[in-house]
């Protein structure tokens, strides 16, 4: 177990990123990015009031997903199901998933316990 | 202005590596560790510590100033001493500044040391307080599984393409004493071990130990008045470090390697295709698959076919990891990438025994620090 390179920060000190997806869209050069924040944007620097929160739709598609078999913080429950979820927006970012059959799924982020899950969107399970 | 390559300056030679054997956690101290290899490194070198001139230590676990509770049992030479840190690529970095100090004439003698022992490690990205949707479930075997579902997904890749990879790693591991696993694998044995995220099983994901390596830097000028071995002596034709860009939606370690290795390659005038053997960051077993076709070492999308056909093997076209790699040679961390100099160091002087590449003339070096940075290393052969 110890074999294996993982980080060794616990989850419990990872800041949470509540239920809502909260992106920043950068007024000076249009970049739609996840998470929010005002440090600076990644494409043209702009910075402070210049990045506008946004809302993100929550809706993307899956890239990839695996099964957790094992995880160094024995706080984090395994078998748990990953995936690379790619928001219409643009922002590629990697959260727990919920009944997801393959990638290529058509997915929204739902309320989880304090980070959002994403779940096939109704309707449309697969593209 | 047009920045200068290190070949624009004067050469710069490898003159002498040594190793401690990459290990699992163990009491034995790092000064041990660090000292074995530098002593192995001066031997190998036929020099005197007295003529070092300052030395550069990699190191990601060990805390503050490393370097002199170490060296200053060499002797207290008052040298300018350093301590690197750049993640996985953290010994490739100290290597680059060794190189550097040389090529511009700062210094003609310089160490490149690594060091590492288990222990917690803090993640600067972990601490900026902005959110992380995954809350910490994504360590590193399980951002290189995504990665594995996907590249395999899109070219409709196997299990084994991938379980390959590791047969082969392992396989060059039991060859090299001081490899961490030294025990050649089957497929079957790869494929039906520990599951640890999606395909990657535990012997697809590289160990973590401990372990040092040191490589000695030197000029022309160093070699001719100290007298060292030129027969020996390995020529630097290029290093190249970059950092992340921006990618959309593609793997950021295989765009960050296709724009590194492109650099250093065009920088030490050769082409990927002239490389002969070759020590890349497979930590994971995905890993050697997106690096050979993003260096331009087969097509996209070739790799696992090569890779079957023993075209990456130790007497194939090019040598690819024939140390074992992190996955069977180990990842200590700091160490790493001094280590992968020392192996392409013995291949170019064919003094690599078991996992000698016949003729290997020239050599590459290549390693991601958690994505963030590369550095990409091109060495030539005595004489070539």
């Amino acid at each position: 177990m110890s074999e294996v390179p993982m980080s060794e920060v616990p989850s419990s000190e990872v800041p949470l990123g509540g239920t809502a997806l909260r992106g920043v869209r950068c007024r000076a050069c249009g970049r739609t990015a996840y998470p929010a924040q005002e440090f600076g944007c990644e494409r043209c620097g702009a910075y402070g009031p210049e990045l506008e929160p946004v809302e993100l739709s929550g809706h993307g598609t899956v890239l990839a997903l695996l099964t957790v078999h094992e995880h160094p913080d024995p706080a984090v429950p395994t078998p748990a199901t990953v995936a690379a979820v790619q928001l219409d927006e643009g922002p590629v970012l990697r959260a727990r998933v919920d009944g997801v059959p393959a990638a290529g799924a058509a997915v929204t982020a739902v309320p989880g316990e304090s980070v959002p899950v994403f779940r096939p969107r109704s309707g449309r399970d697969a593209r | 202005m047009t920045s200068r390559r290190l070949r624009d300056l004067r050469p710069v030679y490898v003159i002498g590596v040594g190793l401690h054997r990459y290990q699992r956690r163990s009491d034995t101290s790092f000064v041990e560790l660090g000292l074995t290899a530098v002593r192995r490194a001066l031997a190998d070198a036929g020099l005197e510590w007295t003529s070092v001139e300052a030395a550069y230590t990699a190191t990601t676990r060990l805390g503050m100033a490393v370097s002199r509770p170490m060296l200053r049992h060499l002797g207290a030479t008052g040298i300018p001493m350093t301590q690197v840190e750049n993640a996985s690529a953290s010994g490739s970095s100290a290597f680059r500044l060794a190189c550097r100090d040389v090529a511009a004439g700062f210094a003609d003698v310089v160490l490149a040391a690594g060091v590492d022992k288990v222990g917690k490690v803090a993640r600067a990205e972990h601490l900026t307080g902005l959110p992380r949707p995954d809350a910490g479930l994504v360590v590193p075997p399980v951002h290189y599984g995504l990665l594995a579902e996907e590249y395999l997904r899109a070219r409709g890749g196997t299990a084994e393409d991938l379980a390959r990879v590791a047969v082969k790693n392992h396989g060059n591991g039991a060859a090299n004493p001081y490899a961490q696993r030294q025990k050649a694998r089957t497929l079957e044995e790869v494929l039906a071990d520990r599951p640890i995220a999606g395909m990657l099983t535990r012997l697809q994901c590289c160990p973590v130990g401990e372990g040092a390596a040191a490589a000695l830097v030197v000029s022309g000028e160093a070699v001719e008045r100290l007298g060292l071995d030129a027969g020996r002596a390995v020529r630097v034709l290029s290093s190249a470090q970059r950092s992340e860009e921006l990618y959309g939606a593609k793997s950021f370690d295989a765009e960050l390697t296709r724009t590194t290795t492109a650099q250093a390659v065009a920088e030490a005038g050769v082409t990927a295709a002239d490389i002969d053997v070759v020590e890349l960051h497979d930590a994971f077993t995905i890993e050697e698959l997106q690096y050979v076709e993003a260096m331009g070492l087969c097509g996209d999308g070739e790799g696992p076919g090569r890779l079957a056909d023993g075209e990456f093997a130790v007497g194939g076209r090019v040598a690819v990891s024939p140390s074992g790699g992190l996955l069977a040679m180990g990842h200590p961390v700091g160490p790493t990438g001094v280590g992968q100099i020392a192996e392409i160091t013995a291949q170019l002087r064919g003094e690599a025994g078991a996992r000698q590449q016949p003729g290997a003339r020239l050599g590459l070096a290549h390693l991601v620090g958690v994505g963030a940075v590369c550095a990409v290393h091109v060495l030539a052969a005595p004489g070539a």
